[in-house]
């Protein structure tokens, strides 16, 4: 999936608009101050998230970090693969390494959330 | 200097506890340092009796044994942190809880445990021990797969050696924009209590793979260090190295009180220890 065609949150999470869902997952930039992932817990199928709240953790190999919800929902898939295989979140952030699918709460505007453009200034002003 | 640019830090010494309670005090400094309710903090502590952690997402299999645990009186708890099976007898250890914006290269875990890591550096230093970031012990491998669990048999690229041997063992979570960094540095290490309570794979004995990967602070200065030293010397050297002035504090009141809560509710419980997140 191409990078720039996602929305992104402050806290480092894409999204991307399905038909009556979203799909999550972690950007490249998170992924990488993040370091090799080792493990990755998800939210069972049918949890209500809440965004700005976690939804998932993950663990590097030297550290265990939450992941927050950029978008309350339900959840309606799970990329159980990560499980196994969760080293595909550094191989590919933004295709085979989603995270959750959710099917948004009622009022859920993409517009809220930053263009690539706007992730990337944020990064930079983070940087400085 | 200004007085804006003085990094004020809070020193707690809180002596030894069980592992429950350790546990507990960390996640409670890190949550009161996360609601802006405490100053970034440096706790330096030990165990008693000792205790097997288990880092956040380890499961509990072949390689711990738990009736060896239970039979010496020794306590098992998972940590809130990442990583791997530590067993703490004869150690100091420290904890860390800062905010994330307060270091340099906060957003970005392996600098910033180079960052953090600089302190115990420059207070191994003052013991005389030169301690280097990111060695490969020489038998890396061999330890690694016969002593899957053992947090000392294996190096990651940001652990701390000397003579490619681990000095330091620690681990990060990070919530709310806080880290709690926290790490063992053992005074002297038994390899058969850590042999008997995480036992390596494929029948080998392990003993010299895990004196080959580990270094204790004693060994590296030649003589025994005590509890009290090494405390002093990473006191100084978290001083020196981050620029930090340290008051003296303790817990407060609603620290001690989260601390009970978290052990009664999670860290004293068997559910939480004794099974993975995601499993429970």
């Amino acid at each position: 999936m191409d990078a720039e065609t996602l929305r992104y949150d402050e806290n480092h999470a894409w999204v991307r608009s399905e038909d009556q869902t979203v799909i999550i997952g972690i950007s490249d930039y998170a992924q990488d101050q993040l370091g090799d992932i080792i493990f990755v817990e998800l939210p069972p199928e049918g949890e209500v998230i809440t965004a700005g709240n976690p939804f998932a953790t993950l663990e590097s190999a030297k550290a265990v970090q939450d992941v927050i919800a950029p978008v309350s929902g339900e959840v309606v898939a799970c990329n159980d693969e990560l499980l196994d295989v969760p080293e595909t979140i550094n191989e590919d952030p933004y295709g085979a390494g989603w995270m959750v699918e959710v099917k948004p709460e009622e009022g859920f505007s993409l517009e809220a959330l930053m263009t690539y453009e706007q992730y990337l200034e944020m990064l930079e002003s983070e940087e400085e | 200097m200004s007085d804006s640019s003085v990094n004020k830090w809070r020193l707690i010494l809180s002596g030894h506890s069980d592992g429950y309670t350790n546990m507990a005090v960390d996640e409670a400094i890190m949550e009161a340092v996360s609601a802006q309710l405490a100053p970034p903090t440096l706790r330096l502590y030990g165990w008693r009796p000792p205790a097997v952690s288990l880092g956040y997402f380890q499961e509990v299999d072949e390689s711990i044994d738990t009736e060896a645990i239970q039979e010496r009186g020794w306590d098992l708890v998972r940590r809130p942190t990442g990583g791997r099976a530590i067993l703490h007898d004869d150690e100091v250890t420290y904890s860390v809880c800062v905010p994330q914006q307060l270091l340099r290269h906060g957003s970005s875990v392996i600098k910033s445990y180079r960052e953090l890591s600089r302190g115990i550096e420059a207070g191994l230093q003052l013991l005389g021990v030169a301690a280097q970031l990111g060695k490969q012990p020489a038998n890396h491998k061999a330890s690694g797969r016969d002593l899957p669990a053992i947090c000392f048999a294996q190096t990651a690229r940001v652990d701390m050696t000397v003579d490619g041997r681990k000095i330091v063992g620690s681990a990060q979570v990070r919530r709310d924009g806080v880290i709690l960094q926290h790490g063992s540095v053992p005074l002297t290490l038994n390899p058969a209590d850590h042999l008997a309570v995480m036992p390596p794979r494929n029948g080998t004995t392990g003993d010299r793979d895990l004196q080959r990967a580990v270094k204790t602070v004693s060994e590296a200065v030649g003589h025994p260090v005590s509890f009290a030293e090494v405390s002093s010397a990473l006191i100084a050297g978290f001083k020196d190295a981050l620029g930090i002035e340290f008051g003296e504090g303790s817990l407060t009141t609603e620290e001690r009180q989260m601390a009970a809560r978290l052990r009664a509710d999670r860290y004293g419980t068997r559910e939480w220890n004794y099974t993975r997140p995601g499993q429970r």
